[in-house]
């Protein structure tokens, strides 16, 4: 290692283990002292500094700084930071300790140099979030926690054979963007994008993140799929693909979250929704829409952690989070709600608030660049997140019937991190110049220009008289929405029911052969060859009645493994006549 | 949950005048015809403002957007009204049986 450098991961990696001889007031200023002494180091860091060790013939560079990832960097953070003081009360070492590492890894990510060490950081953050689902302890939270933990390990094992591939090709491991359309590279890009929650490989985020803790959603939000953003950032701008995908995720999005009861899981989908932007921004791949890209995660990050806040608190404080059971809570909960009003302001690109000033960028990039129909979809979902992030999560949880709930605002760490990012939300809105500073690109965009605001105003105004008009129609039911999972959720018994089938129907034919017929026979034709080949079977009256239907379980494992070992033998003798 | 956690909100706030702005109809009925001014005033505001760069055609038309994110916002409830309806909604339970 050179120098004095040190990669952020590490930080976090070291604080999680000092978290561990800590405890009470320690820990709690412990885990705000870590993302904050972070940030400033980050702020401190030259932009070219890099940090390499030699890894057999390879280099691993565990620090690649440079505007982007340093962007990325302040942000997780800050996230980090906000997420710690709202979780800070919470007792016991394991969630902290996983959101620890889980942040610590996705630093990993960000100023990961090569493909290797990015893999690694990349499979430590899907092992560390699914802690923070798992601490939930529930036996919902549990399932969910292994379906997230084993889509996570197909996407990464699909990564890690692009990566393979990739480093074959090219014979480089660098992170840099990749342009050739090989199978090296769409391997690497189906990787991202599972991380992404692009659809069809969406249903992990929505099934898992809404079963997690009521802070353990907060971290969860921020960090899987931002990192997903930041790596196609990096590899993959330009892709017209993700254009498309990224116009697609906007809508689905927004329809899904429609038809959604359970709050969490409204915004689950709001992120897909959301993310979608940010990847539709990343495909047109000009300055302005990757800075449109970059600056909107930014801001995503904080009005979305500060959306799940205000789950997570009502959450915590009623355990309850489906619309049908929630309502009302405005009289006794007011900070959670102008907290929550303002999140949902940004996430809807209110003037004023931090959306604005980002998500626009990703629109004027895509109508500079004359694409009508992405841009008309576009402003489509900008509609459409007021509906339903919007309007519809404040308003059933907050308005709507009241549900005799008299739940309070939560504990005092809780407010004050909501508190800290709504002032984020809003101070981006108004002064969005020192985001803009640190953005990867020269940035010559003016957000508050007369028509930009008015026709915002428009749309989102709107929008919202649409969803008092047709509230009927938007009236909660008691039900869940299919999504792809359920090809894993239900396809998983068909599968489980074709191969015991075949399995079991196997064993049956070689108990039938192998333990009752074959030595049945061998042991007439020994005891009696002549009458053996006759076909007569002086032994099997008193046998065959007594185990007509022997215990499968018992039988199983022998008939089998006596065909094996049949088999095998006559593989060995074969391969010995050939070769021998 | 923890059980600590749903039980002590209840006694606190039983005692003070609760705030219930939002439950009385008149209070509604007020906020009711706020929106419509607000509503009318984003329209109005488009006359207001110097003129701009039309990118595409539709951009001359006043209120264009309005229309459009009533329109969307509508086709998109709908829409999704209808394949949940028919196709995507399930018992709470679906995924147990």
């Amino acid at each position: 290692m050179t120098g004095s450098l040190l990669p952020p991961a590490l930080i976090f990696f070291l604080g999680a283990l000092l978290l561990l001889a800590f405890k009470g007031r320690m820990k709690q200023i412990l885990i705000l002292l870590i993302p904050a002494a972070t940030f400033v180091y980050l702020i401190k860091l030259a932009p070219d500094a890099s940090l390499t060790l030699p890894f057999l013939e390879y280099e691993l560079n565990f620090l690649h700084v440079d505007k982007l990832s340093k962007v990325f960097g302040y942000i997780f953070c800050i996230a980090a930071f906000g997420s710690f003081l709202f979780a800070l009360h919470v007792k016991g070492k394991l969630e902290h300790f996983s959101a620890l590492i889980y942040v610590g890894s996705a630093l990993g990510v960000v100023f990961a140099g090569d493909f290797f060490s990015l893999y690694i950081f990349w499979e430590f953050m899907a092992v560390a979030s699914v802690m923070l689902i798992w601490a939930r302890r529930e036996r919902k939270s549990l399932d969910a926690g292994f379906r997230y933990i084993l889509v996570h390990i197909v996407g990464g094992l699909v990564l890690l054979a692009g990566i393979l591939l990739h480093v074959h090709n090219t014979g480089s491991l660098a992170v840099g963007r990749i342009q050739s359309h090989d199978l090296a590279s769409w391997l690497i890009l189906i990787g991202f994008l599972l991380n992404a929650a692009v659809p069809p490989l969406s249903a992990w985020l929505s099934d898992a993140y809404p079963e997690s803790t009521a802070t353990g959603g907060v971290f969860l939000s921020a960090f899987t799929t931002k990192t997903a953003v930041y790596t196609l950032l990096r590899v993959f701008p330009g892709w017209e693909i993700l254009i498309w995908l990224g116009a697609i995720m906007t809508i689905y999005g927004i329809i899904f979250a429609i038809m959604e009861n359970d709050s969490r899981r409204i915004l689950a989908y709001s992120i897909i929704n959301q993310v979608g932007f940010m990847v539709c921004g990343i495909g047109i791949g000009t300055a302005m829409a990757l800075n449109g890209a970059a600056a909107h995660a930014f801001a995503h990050i904080i009005y979305k952690g500060l959306l799940w806040m205000s789950a997570g608190s009502v959450l915590y404080m009623t355990g309850k989070t489906k619309c049908t059971e929630l309502g009302g809570l405005y009289k006794t909960m007011p900070l959670t709600l102008i907290c929550c009003c303002v999140a949902a302001a940004s996430i809807s690109a209110f003037p004023l608030t931090s959306g604005f000033t980002t998500k626009t960028m990703i629109l004027q990039s895509a109508v500079n660049q004359h694409l009508g129909i992405i841009y008309i979809l576009l402003e489509a979902a900008s509609a459409g997140v007021f509906l339903h992030a919007g309007i519809k999560f404040p308003y059933f949880v907050f308005f709507a019937k009241d549900k005799g709930l008299r739940a309070s605002d939560p504990k005092i760490n809780m407010q004050w991190a909501m508190v800290f990012f709504a002032i984020l939300c809003i101070g981006i809105g108004i002064y969005p110049k020192p985001l803009y500073n640190i953005l990867p690109y020269p940035v010559e965009y003016h957000a508050y220009t007369g028509i930009h605001v008015v026709r915002m105003l428009q749309l989102l105004f709107f929008s919202g008289l649409a969803f008092f008009v047709f509230l009927g129609l938007l009236k909660r039911t008691e039900t869940i929405t299919l999504d792809t999972d359920w090809f894993y959720r239900k396809g998983s018994r068909l599968v489980v029911f074709v191969i015991t089938g075949i399995a079991s129907g196997i064993a049956r034919f070689c108990d039938y052969l192998f333990i009752q017929r074959l030595p049945r026979i061998l042991s007439a034709f020994s005891k009696n060859p002549i009458s053996g080949l006759l076909g007569m079977n002086p032994t099997s009256s008193a046998d065959s009645k007594r185990g007509a239907k022997p215990e499968l379980v018992n039988i199983m494992p022998a008939g089998v493994s006596v065909l094996i070992a049949v088999i095998f033998l006559y593989l060995l003798a074969f391969i010995f006549i050939q070769w021998g | 949950m923890p059980s600590k956690v749903r039980s002590y909100p209840h006694q606190e706030y039983k005692m003070k005048r609760e705030f219930d702005w939002f439950d009385k109809p008149d209070n509604l009925k007020k906020l009711r015809i706020f929106s419509y001014v607000i509503l009318a005033a984003s329209i109005l505001a488009e006359f207001l403002i110097p003129p701009h760069v039309a990118h595409h055609p539709w951009d001359k038309i006043p209120g264009i957007y309005a229309l459009f994110g009533f329109v969307i916002c509508v086709a998109m409830i709908i829409f999704s009204k209808f394949i949940g309806q028919y196709w995507l909604k399930r018992k709470e339970d679906y995924y147990d049986r």
